[in-house]
């Protein structure tokens, strides 16, 4: 296997053109990579303090407390900070049969107008989430609740929800970005370029 | 006869306590109640059990959203918004009477405002309070014949307990009641921290085949709330009758608890296990080998501005009024 | 509306947008979102119901094996190992026809042992097996519907998450049910290999690349020469290395089978090492990878997890117990609903879900007829899988098309490659019900 396809590729599974808006897009761009590095140092950190726990407790009878509270805030940052990046990628799991017949026998405008169509509940969806998150970090934060028991291992849980909430929001952008793209694409001028 | 309707919530199935008395217990006796008292209403309840509406631990959000009017709050996994709740687990070797906790919770709630103040950010009225581990034991693969046994031991609990073994030198394993099993069966714990119901309802003999008494004690685990804006559109009669089977659950529980407890042992003797007793000695040794962990909760409490100094003497007192075998005054 | 008319409208809903193109995890949340809307006209209600789901629909310690055993299969294509055990597989099946799918269904039944998560199955045998059989010149379907199919071995041969919450769920003993895991898990293993030696004979076109229309996927063979035994035993040894880590540290009491996706990913990565096949720089690339992978499936997790939660808001699960009641049916009717149910339900939610939601109504209903509950429990636990290979919302099926790495396969391929197995479990379902006592090996003989 070779690595080729994994990270530089943009052009996988109908990959997109990003609507340049300047230095505004490239800020958004950074951040998305960004925040997909910091969810890969959340998977090793994953694999490093499982491997700790589980070697700590078989030779030195020392379990490494809070594996199962980091585990589990874990899978949950990571999501959260790989799915912007995941659905620019055209990596959220879709089935574009129709979609490829369309674009294969011509009929593009109903492809483009679909596809805006999802982008957009797609933003909606991430907004909604979004919306309703606000309110939970919010109350983390103020409330100092913590995942885990006193005296044995505690772990606050607003670093947590903030992530989710910028992990909505970038996502929800995301797919704002790519509806206008595909909305774009419905005029003459910006039909030059792949959809997703 | 008007019907109200009333959605109850918990993350775990009719096959554990808590739902199983639920459904014994707060709802039929809450229609009975109504029934006596005139018949003007009955609640009709729409299940939301074993996990389809909220995980457990989840049932606090879900009522205090209001997907759900009544839940089953397990107040043992929130003690960073509900540490008030922590209280039985601060003071462990009080007592295995776990009516007897109930109640002195119910009076300490009534006695104290702090106790209904903290279910306000989570926008709902707590009913009563109960638990399911009447008398934390040691299950474990190989018999513990002394405390010194513990010694060295990899033991597995839901956390804050962990504490009570620690300083006996055993090395807390983090589970929950789903991996207990698993985690003993594959040689990953050497016993488990659990209460005798647990034993025998979700079959840790099998695993543990041995049972040592550690008179560890109970501790209130679970309360019934009732999301405020659905409260506030019962009327008064469904508020009372809901309020006394609450009451009336955290009795049932309490009993349903002592009597599987008292069967874990026969089942284990039965399994070919050992059942072991801890001496009072041992048991006194023990409780003082403990930080004063009722101490820093008090403490902690009080930095909020809540008077836990005051609750926690005035429990500690309670248990010794009703002649609980408290071998450590956590007051002190 | 009653709640089985909202889930009813709420099915249709969601398997039109997701033929039509939406992303799936979109649809279910959308579609329960307006579900809620209209149910209790709250548009407040609706969005609480999202956020929560969004928020601990993962959050638990089980779905962390996800990247783990993800991590572990992607190390282990780059080190080689896949490769090599394949062609040691080569080695002794060449001379049976479909002789690599065999191995396929072997390995998984093996990493069963292993994993208790379908997924991750899954997730390691695409990067393992896929290649490895377009190399052979077997047909890409036939590659990819061997890897889902035999991914679900991974949640019926014990360790096994679907046979723990079923235990915790009905208060069997979980010992016992990982027992009466074994027996079906082999005979699933049995049908499998008979299916797939039969599809060899009678329509090799399914099994094998005919018209080679992949052959620019395949890598140069290796000369054509055969193998000796020396390089057998050097090829496999680091994978016989990796099993016996893993499978030994489980059952020799060091680690849970959750820890496992850990240890092996640690494990991977020095045999990479050691090999010198793995540079910062891939490893790297492989985190990343990793992230990408397990958050399109944990969002697909989340997405369904509102969508129960929708129905059980609706009251569906009561209104089925009630519906199911009220028909007073014999024995094998109840049965016949109830598998009809779970494979229709498999098409659009998540096992561990229709588990959550049937069960607790089935369950009371078939032990009133003197029903074995651990029997049932593996009947649930088959039926539920069967949805991890139909579409819409088929979770393996998800896993293998993320964890490919060559466009040209698509979903439809693996969903259609993984029919034929999807088939065959719906038969061992069958033989179950019929001989209860398949479900115990000590009884088999
Ligand atoms: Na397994
Ligand atoms: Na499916």
């Amino acid at each position: 296997m070779t690595d080729q396809n994994r990270d530089t590729n943009e052009t996988d599974g109908g990959e997109i053109s990003r609507p340049d808006l300047g230095p505004l897009s490239r800020g958004f761009g950074t951040t998305v990579v960004g925040m997909d590095i910091l969810g890969a140092l959340v998977v090793l950190g994953m694999m490093i303090v499982v491997n700790l726990d589980v070697f700590g407790r078989w030779l030195f009878n020392a379990p490494f407390q809070g594996t199962v509270e980091l585990s589990e805030m874990g899978i949950v940052a990571m999501v959260y900070l790989q799915i912007a990046l995941t659905i620019r990628k055209g990596r959220l799991t879709r089935a574009d049969t129709l979609l490829s017949f369309l674009a294969r026998t011509g009929r593009d405008r109903i492809g483009f107008v679909l596809r805006a169509a999802f982008n957009l509940s797609g933003t909606a969806v991430f907004a909604i989430i979004a919306y309703g998150q606000f309110p939970r970090l919010i109350a983390s934060y103020n409330g100092g609740y913590f995942k885990g028991n006193v005296g044995v291992f505690t772990a606050p849980v607003w670093p947590l929800d903030t992530i989710i909430l910028i992990g909505s929001i970038f996502a929800s952008l995301q797919f704002l970005g790519l509806a206008i793209s595909n909305i774009r694409n419905l005029t003459p001028r910006g039909r030059a370029t792949e959809s997703s | 006869q008007e019907t109200v309707q009333a959605s109850i919530v918990s993350g775990f199935s009719p096959s554990v306590a808590v739902v199983k008395i639920m459904q014994e217990v707060f709802m039929p006796r809450t229609n009975e109640i109504l029934a006596e008292n005139g018949n003007n209403y009955q609640v009709e309840w729409q299940e939301a059990f074993s996990g389809t509406l909220a995980k457990p631990g989840g049932e606090l959000e879900a009522v205090e959203t209001g997907l759900a009017d009544v839940g089953a709050i397990v107040t043992a996994i929130h003690s960073d918004k509900l540490p008030l709740y922590s209280i039985g687990y601060v003071t462990p070797f009080t007592t295995t009477d776990l009516v007897l906790i109930h109640e002195v919770m119910d009076d300490l709630t009534e006695e104290y405002p702090a106790f209904r103040e903290s279910w306000e950010p989570f926008n709902q009225v707590p009913l009563s309070v109960s638990g399911i581990g009447d008398n934390y034991i040691l299950c474990s693969r190989e018999p513990i014949e002394s405390t010194d046994d513990i010694d060295g031991l990899k033991v597995t609990g839901i956390g804050p307990n962990l504490r009570w073994v620690q300083p006996m030198g055993a090395a807390g394993v983090n589970g929950s009641l789903g991996d207990f099993y698993q985690l003993v069966e594959t040689g990953v714990a050497d016993a488990m921290l659990v209460w005798g119901e647990a034993v025998v309802s979700l079959k840790y003999y099998e695993v543990c085949s041995n049972y040592y008494d550690a008179r560890l004690g109970g501790a209130n685990a679970y309360v019934i709330s009732v999301n405020q804006q659905a409260w506030d559109s019962y009327p008064e009669e469904v508020q009372q009758a809901m309020t006394t089977a609450a009451q009336e659950f955290g009795v049932a529980i309490g009993e349903f608890s002592h009597e599987m407890g008292a069967k874990a042992r026969e089942i284990v003797k039965e399994n070919g296990g050992q059942v072991t007793e801890i001496t009072d000695e041992e048991r006194e040794a023990w409780a003082e080998t403990l930080p004063d962990i009722a101490g820093e909760w008090a403490g902690r409490l009080e930095e909020q501005g809540i008077p836990a100094e005051a609750i926690l003497d005035d429990y500690m007192q309670a248990m010794r009024d009703a002649g609980a075998p408290a071998v450590r005054d956590w007051d002190e | 509306m009653t709640g089985l008319e909202i889930g009813l409208i709420s099915v249709l809903a969601i398997v039109a947008l997701i033929y039509a193109g939406m992303h799936v995890g979109i649809a279910l949340s959308l579609v329960s979102f307006v579900s809620v809307v209209l149910q209790k006209s709250s548009f407040g209600l609706a969005t609480k119901l999202l956020t929560l789901a969004a928020v601990d629909g993962i959050a638990n310690q089980t779905f962390a094996v996800i990247p783990l055993f993800v991590l572990m299969g992607l190390i282990m294509s780059d080190a080689d190992v896949g490769r090599d055990s394949f062609e040691v597989g080569d080695f002794f099946l060449r001379r049976i026809r479909g002789g690599l799918g065999l191995a396929t269904i072997g390995a998984n039944a093996v990493f069963a042992a292993v994993t208790g998560v379908s997924i991750a199955s899954a997730a390691v045998f695409t990067k393992v097996a896929v290649p490895e059989m377009l190399r052979y010149g077997y047909n890409p379907r036939f590659a990819v519907g061997a890897v889902a199919g035999s991914s679900v071995l991974g949640m019926l041969i014990p360790p096994s998450i679907l046979l723990i919450i079923y235990g915790i769920l009905t208060e069997q003993s979980i010992g016992q049910m990982f027992f009466a895991g074994i027996g079906p898990g082999l005979l699933l293993t049995a049908v499998y290999c008979i299916g797939i030696v039969g599809m060899a004979f009678l329509m090799p076109g399914y099994v094998y690349d005919l018209k080679n229309r992949f052959a620019d996927l395949h890598v140069p063979q290796d000369s054509g020469r055969e193998l000796t035994w020396t390089e057998v035993a050097i090829k496999m040894v680091p994978l016989l290395a990796l099993i016996f880590v893993v499978l030994g540290g489980i059952y020799g009491g060091v680690m849970t089978p959750t820890e496992a996706g850990a240890v092996g990913a640690l494990g991977a990565l020095v045999i990479a090492i050691a090999r010198r096949r793995i540079t910062l720089r891939s490893f790297w690339n492989t985190m990343l990878e990793t992230g990408r992978i397990t958050a399109s499936v944990c969002f697909l997790i989340i997405a369904a997890t509102m969508y129960s939660r929708s129905l059980a808001l609706a009251g569906m699960p009561m209104d089925i117990a009630q519906a199911v009641n009220a028909l007073d049916a014999q024995f094998g009717m109840v049965l016949l609903i109830y598998i009809i149910a779970l494979l229709l339900l498999g098409t659009i939610l998540d096992s561990v879900s229709i588990l959550l939601i049937m069960v607790p109504i089935f369950l009371p209903v078939v032990e009133a007829f003197g029903a074995d509950p651990v029997w049932f429990g593996i009947l649930s636990v088959i039926g539920v899988e069967v949805g991890l290979l139909t579409p819409p919302l088929g979770l393996a099926c998800f896993v293998v098309k993320g964890c490919l790495d060559d466009k040209r396969i698509t979903l439809v391929d693996v969903f259609l490659g993984a029919l034929p197995f999807a088939l065959m479990m719906v038969f061992v379902l069958i033989l179950i019900s019929v001989w209860p006592h398949l479900v115990y090996i000590n009884q088999w003989f």
